[in-house]
């Protein structure tokens, strides 16, 4: 055990500034996977009936870039592993401070803070998006989960691509999947909520890591609700988004505002 | 007319009114408990024909005369210099750190903020670092290990350069004022979700990082500091700013930041 | 009972040239080998500049420190609440100060009444402590090119003062305690806060050691050490509204003084003009706002007694200016002791502003129309915020009421040059001695006093008394120690074994009361003796009818104040005792008997030119019966001659 008594304190640090750091450091990385992240997702919107958006996918899963994806996986998956951890021993260590609570607590911050609130649910929010995370896994990672809703021949496509792993997803199996309502609630609200999650965690992980400037970090503040909104909203729109395309396989009846995707 | 004056005549009380002005009844639900081990609970006290000109600590000072009155026990509290600079009163008000007032000690908080009627709840700051010694007084001792680690320059008397052989540019002088004059009354700790020490710390650290003198000591400073500030059990940073927001003297998060970025610093470079 | 006495009361000035005698002091003492400091205690009592700099200064030189404070940190003295700032004869500006000039201003602030080789010292020193707390990371302010920035003060005709915004004595303060804890951090000082000091313990006449009740226990505790030091400050609370912390007392002064220390001027009292008026009698405290207020303010009452119209009703012609008016010169700068009589006369006469009528106006509306709002917000910002935080009232627009108060005591325990009172071993201490200001004290000198005797002072007299007197360890069991213990004890018993009806805090207004009419800022024989019969009465009560709540083995602060009210109680009668003894004025002592045709104090050099040196006669735990002896240490002037000052 001893021998890895390093890597515990590389993960979990020596102080409660480390720790923080080490959490900002994650999540601002984080950050960066989902801006790549979203602008892949992108390429879905191009007219192209998922051409691009197919051709991205085969990409990722092709031979000479398997291992890069790979490594990126890996490298996700510890960057939230320490990213959750550390907030689950920190937020056990803050409850600790206070062991007995106030009768009556309010805040002396007035209307001015745009974000109040969000700093008060950063776990509980940071949660429900490992939660999503987890499902959005099963569904696109491991294609591990089917619908029972879609058309028989539709369902038999789907299980003839869960049957290989390996096989890229496509703009079709996506909005499909989508298209599910429960699935969509779902994918919405977890998308929102880490849109929730970051109007607070990008300003702070600036001030975490040593940065504020009176001319700048009312800015950052700004800047961190424009950029909580933009991926938020920008994840959320396609399961939205999913209901009014129309895909191969659709009904011929389609609504009759609906585009032509037929020739 | 006031509660006091109701009083026998031998206890000479204050408010038999030589001002004017509108007087408040109250109702206030005051944290009472004996000594750092026994159980405490709040308690519900009327006090009647406060007058608004009076500051809160004076309000409880009538309190205190009536309770001694009735033969109890009056309310313990901190306070001492009344005029904002100590920092040794300073109780919640209605779950505020001070009371409603922004930039104000407990002691330069005025009833006129308050309305006829109100009810009024009043409890020590808690914190694991901070235990109460009885009702609304608190063991803030572990501010003063904090500086004990290195809230200080090591320089012995006698060993001083001239006042003038190091200028310091004004703008960080002045910032190094502004930090420097936390009072070390631990609103901060009090108001923070996670009673974290991090803007009282950060004060410190960046009014010496801001000046040349406290230059010798940056790396060693901040890791002790920061250490001592783990080991008395206060909660990390949240980056809420409610500190900022409860700090009577308007000590900025901005120190945090420094704070973190001198001891992220100092990790770096340390051997 | 007088006793002739220069044959007590050795000052030890050493001989030469006023400028040479701290030197050849220095050059001339005994000192303790670096290796045997470890083994010498020494006990300070008080954290405020004086308190902290010498327990930090003896730290560092390798003695062991027991530092002792009533509050919960050493942070909190109440030298914290300075606003000012702080005098040094550093010539910076290249106006012409110097060490001499310093040393003249201050001599003649005290109105010739202080001993003047200890005021050239603390000239001298002066340079010292500003590089000392710059040094330490004291945040003075600063010029654009990154040096040390000053402002004149008090009257002075060189900027000499030294400040960081109006929080100077919070920064020195700050950086003392920095000093102090940093010594705890290296073992060499031990602090022990919530400790009240409730008794000096004397062994074979020389100070060894100290009683004091734990605050948060309860628990009393002895402490022994080679000798004590005592910087607790002054006892303006005698008067109960004043600018002190609430928490100031005369207690371990006054039990220094009863186990034979003797008390020297405690008529010298110093009333700041510029305080914010009382509102009512719950008022527990008076808040200073700084002087400087004054040279853009004017002050004024209504022509008309009693004339209730607010402030901007009354016409430009029924409007007093009573200082320009009477002072044509100086008119509203006269000095701090002149513009609060004046302000005292025209409230008796029924002139006062306010629900009390107990106020005066200070307007800004010239100096507002004349250099716009802008510029005296700049300059005066955080008082005019100050003062509407306490009052609601708008000072841009309104005049502020003003009125006087006690914020500081010149007064205190006798001290030789060495600032080793009569009972050898006990060295007293920045505003709790008596040295430095005679009768009066200049602006900005409260600081400097202070660290003066902290830093570079009493560490080095302390430093030749262990090495000359090299005095045997006594433990806390010897018998001296666990008297004093039981005596205080009894006498915390007794406190509480009243069991009377009447608050201590009504008995501390009351005894506020009578110093402040009849001891206050003009004093004369039949006012001083009626006072001192009200106090003795007001004391009788005290002790048949008082009410202590709680028990002794508790937090109880209840109890802590009650001990101090029952030694204010005593000391007030020294106090108006001293005052009626000395029949001359000088400086804050205005004994109405002795004025000049302008209302300014009228020494009498050929009569009073002396030190008066209270000496306990009666027994430790009892009441003064009798009169204490006085004894008088007789004043020379070698380089300046006193002469009379006008301000007309």
């Amino acid at each position: 055990m001893n021998g890895l008594k390093w890597l515990w304190t590389l993960i979990y640090g020596d102080s409660s500034i480390g720790r923080k750091a080490r959490i900002a450091i994650t999540g601002l990385l984080m950050c960066g996977f989902l801006v790549s992240h979203l602008a892949g997702n992108l390429l879905l919107f191009k007219g192209d009936d998922g051409e691009s958006y197919n051709n991205y996918a085969k990409f990722l899963h092709s031979g000479e870039m398997e291992a890069v994806v790979a490594g990126a996986e890996v490298g996700l998956l510890v960057l939230f592993g320490v990213h959750l951890l550390l907030a689950l021993v920190t937020t056990r260590e803050n409850t600790a401070a206070r062991p007995t609570g106030y009768a009556m607590k309010q805040s002396k911050q007035g209307d001015s803070m745009l974000a109040a609130p969000a700093y008060n649910v950063m776990l509980l929010t940071g949660v429900v998006v490992f939660a999503f995370l987890v499902l959005h896994l099963v569904d696109f990672r491991f294609r591990a989960r089917g619908s029972s809703h879609e058309p028989a021949h539709v369902v038999e496509k789907v299980d003839a691509a869960h049957a290989n792993k390996h096989q890229p997803i496509t703009r079709t199996d996506a909005i499909r999947l989508l298209r599910d309502p429960l699935t969509s609630g779902v994918y919405l609200v977890g998308c929102l909520v880490l849109g929730y999650h970051l109007v607070h965690g990008f300003y702070s992980a600036f001030q975490t890591l040593g940065f504020n400037h009176p001319r700048y970090t009312p800015k950052l503040r700004l800047l961190s609700i424009v950029f909580a909104i933009v991926i938020g909203v920008g994840f959320a729109i396609f399961p939205v988004w999913a209901h009014f395309v129309t895909i191969p396989g659709d009904a011929p009846a389609a609504p009759p505002g609906a585009t032509a995707t037929t020739p | 007319m006031s509660a006091a004056t109701s009083s026998p005549t031998a206890l000479k009380t204050p408010g038999s009114d030589s001002h004017s002005g509108p007087t408040l009844s109250l109702t206030l639900k005051i944290w009472r408990q004996k000594d750092t081990n026994s159980p405490g609970e709040l308690k519900t006290y009327e006090v009647k024909g406060i007058s608004t000109h009076m500051s809160f600590l004076e309000m409880l000072d009538v309190l205190n005369e009536q309770l001694v009155q009735k033969n109890e026990e009056p309310v313990a509290f901190d306070h001492d210099c009344r005029e904002g600079i100590c920092g040794m009163c300073g109780v919640m008000i209605n779950g505020q750190a001070h009371g409603p007032d922004l930039t104000t000690t407990t002691c330069q908080l005025h009833m006129r903020k308050f309305r006829d009627h109100d009810t009024i709840v009043i409890e020590p700051w808690r914190a694991k670092a901070f235990p109460v010694i009885k009702d609304l007084v608190v063991d803030r001792s572990a501010f003063d290990r904090i500086i004990t680690t290195g809230g200080y320059v090591s320089i012995n008397v006698g060993s001083a350069p001239d006042g003038n052989a190091v200028p310091v540019p004004k703008e960080n002088a002045d910032q190094a004022f502004d930090a420097a004059t936390c009072i070390g009354c631990g609103a901060c700790v009090a108001s923070c979700k996670n009673a974290s020490a991090s803007l009282f710390v950060s004060a410190k650290v960046s009014q010496l990082a801001l000046l040349p003198q406290g230059e010798p000591e940056r790396v060693r400073r901040v890791q002790r500091m920061v250490a001592q500030m783990d080991k008395e059990g206060f909660g990390g940073c949240t980056n809420t700013n409610e500190c900022e927001a409860a700090c009577p003297v308007g000590i900025k998060v901005e120190n945090i930041a420094r704070l973190n970025r001198e001891f992220l610093r100092a990790k770096m470079i340390t051997r | 009972m007088t006793a002739d006495a220069s044959t007590i009361l050795k000052s030890r000035v050493p001989d030469g040239p006023l400028e040479q005698k701290w030197d050849n002091c220095k050059n001339h003492m005994k000192l303790v080998s670096p290796t045997n400091k470890r083994n010498f205690d020494i006990i300070v009592v008080g954290t405020g500049l004086a308190g902290a700099a010498a327990a930090a200064s003896l730290g560092e030189m390798g003695f062991n420190v027991k530092s002792f404070c009533f509050q919960d940190s050493p942070r909190r003295a109440h030298s914290i609440a300075a606003q000012g700032g702080i005098n040094a004869a550093k010539n910076y500006q290249n106006d012409g100060d110097s060490v001499y000039r310093l040393f003249y201003d201050t001599l003649k602030g005290g109105d010739y009444r202080s001993r003047e080789a200890n005021v050239y010292r603390l000239a001298q020193v002066s340079a010292n402590i500003i590089d000392q707390c710059v040094a330490q990371g004291v945040p003075f302010a600063r010029e654009y090119g990154g040096l040390l920035d000053n402002r004149t003060f008090g009257g002075a005709l060189v900027s000499r003062t030294f400040y960081a915004r109006g929080q100077t004595g919070q920064q020195l303060l700050l950086g003392a305690y920095s000093s102090l804890m940093r010594q705890v951090d290296n073992g060499r000082v031990k602090v022990f806060p919530r400790r009240e000091m409730l008794d000096l313990v004397v062994v074979d006449g020389v100070a060894r050691g100290i009683v004091c009740r734990n605050l948060v226990t309860g628990k009393y505790e002895t402490y022994s050490a080679h000798c004590v030091l005592l910087a607790t400050g002054g006892y303006g609370n005698a008067y109960y509204l004043a600018t002190y912390a609430k928490g100031s007392n005369v207690t371990a002064a006054w039990r220094c003084y009863k186990r034979g220390a003797f008390f020297a001027n405690p008529c010298y009292t110093q009333i700041h003009p510029t305080c914010i008026p009382v509102t009512g009698d719950y008022q527990s405290k008076l808040t200073l706002m700084s002087e400087s207020l004054r040279n853009d303010g004017r002050v004024w009452v209504p022509l008309k007694q009693g004339d209730r119209r607010a402030p901007e009703q009354i016409p430009e012609a029924e409007r007093d200016y009573y200082l320009e008016r009477r002072y044509p010169t100086y008119a509203n700068m006269v000095a701090r002791d002149v513009a609060s009589r004046a302000a005292k006369e025209r409230c008796d006469s029924g002139f006062g502003v306010g629900d009390s009528g107990k106020a005066v106006y200070l307007d800004f509306s010239k100096a507002i129309a004349r250099d716009g709002a802008e510029t005296i917000r700049k300059k005066y910002g955080n008082l005019f915020d100050m003062y509407a935080k306490i009052t609601a009232e708008d000072p841009y627009k309104s005049p502020m009421r003003i009125y006087p108060a006690i914020h500081y005591t010149m007064g205190g325990l006798w001290v030789d040059y060495e600032l080793q009172s009569t009972i050898p071993g006990l060295f007293v201490l920045g505003e709790a001695n008596f040295s430095d200001h005679g009768a009066n004290r200049l602006g900005a000198s409260a600081l400097m006093q202070g660290l003066a005797d902290g830093y570079f002072v009493a560490p080095y007299t302390v430093n030749n008394y262990l090495g000359a007197k090299k005095p045997p360890i006594v433990g806390t069991d010897h018998p001296e120690f666990l008297k004093a213990l039981e005596e205080t004890k009894a006498r915390v018993g007794k406190l509480l074994a009243v069991k009377g009806t009447r608050s201590v805090d009504s008995y501390h207004r009351e005894l506020g009361g009578i110093l402040w009419d009849y001891c206050g800022m003009a004093r004369n024989e039949a006012g001083l003796n009626a006072a001192i019969g009200k106090i003795q009465a007001l004391r009788t009560d005290f002790w048949k009818n008082v009410r202590v709540m709680g028990t002794p083995e508790n937090f109880n602060q209840s109890l802590e104040q009650a001990g101090r009210v029952a030694d204010f109680l005593e000391f007030g009668e020294l106090l108006a005792l001293d005052a009626l003894t000395r029949k001359e004025s000088c400086g804050g002592h205005f004994r109405e008997e002795s004025q000049t045709k302008d209302n300014d104090t009228l020494r009498d050099d050929a009569n009073y030119s002396h030190v008066s040196a209270w000496q306990f006669t009666g027994t430790p735990d009892g009441v003064q019966l009798n009169t204490p002896a006085l004894h008088k240490e007789p004043l020379s002037f070698e380089v300046e001659k006193p002469t009379q000052r006008s301000y007309a």
